[in-house]
């Protein structure tokens, strides 16, 4: 497996690590952006209530897409080519290990995602039925006006 | 004719957090503030 590149930074009200990594031909970036990182409690009282969640104060919002995507500002613009069966069960178990390795590292209380279209949440909700019992998370699902939130809760998740 | 795919107010949300989030980044990266690690998966 190819190694991954992580980048830290913060600037202003983003404080973000952001992770490349590649899954046969394509390269992608994991994003994850603490919650809190000095943005009004008003703001994100108004993301918190978008979703549907009340956001933990260790927590990260998750974002993927292609690199390609984000260096030319077309964000989760589709590949040019069908990506098949094998690759998407890859990119899956990429992702958990990514999550795993984040939480494993910030002991994150929560993460939070949103699937932008209904067939990336059918791929979410398949990670989240394969692999939260293994990483020991809750995935809350269908949250939001459109129910295409989730709100994934850890071990470090203080009630 | 084909349709498309549905554009959803989180997508347009989604979209809104990446530009910040890529001007953020683009700032670090110029004032040299971006840590960068290689990490081998376990």
């Amino acid at each position: 497996m190819t190694p991954w590149l992580l980048q830290d930074f913060d600037v202003g009200d983003i404080s973000c690590q952001i992770i490349e990594f590649s899954v046969q031909g394509y390269q992608y970036v994991m994003i994850f952006n603490r919650t809190d990182a000095s943005r009004s409690e008003e703001l994100i009282a108004k993301q918190a209530e978008e979703l549907g969640v009340e956001y933990r104060e260790n927590s990260y919002e998750v974002k993927f897409d292609l690199r390609e995507n984000f260096e030319s500002d077309t964000f989760f613009t589709p590949p040019p080519a069908h990506i098949n069966a094998a690759s998407m069960k890859e990119l899956g178990r990429i992702i958990k290990e990514l999550l795993d390795f984040h939480y494993r590292n910030s002991n994150a209380e929560a993460y939070y995602c949103v699937a932008e279209t209904m067939k990336l949440k059918r791929f979410y909700d398949r990670l989240a039925n394969l692999y939260a019992q293994e990483l020991y998370f809750t995935v809350n699902s269908n949250l939001g006006e459109e129910g295409l939130g989730y709100e994934i809760t850890t071990p470090s998740y203080k009630s | 004719m084909k349709s498309q795919p549905q554009a959803t107010k989180a997508k347009a949300a989604k979209i809104e957090a990446m530009k910040k989030i890529k001007a953020a980044y683009s700032q670090a990266k110029s004032e040299g503030r971006v840590k960068s690690y290689q990490v081998s998966p376990a």
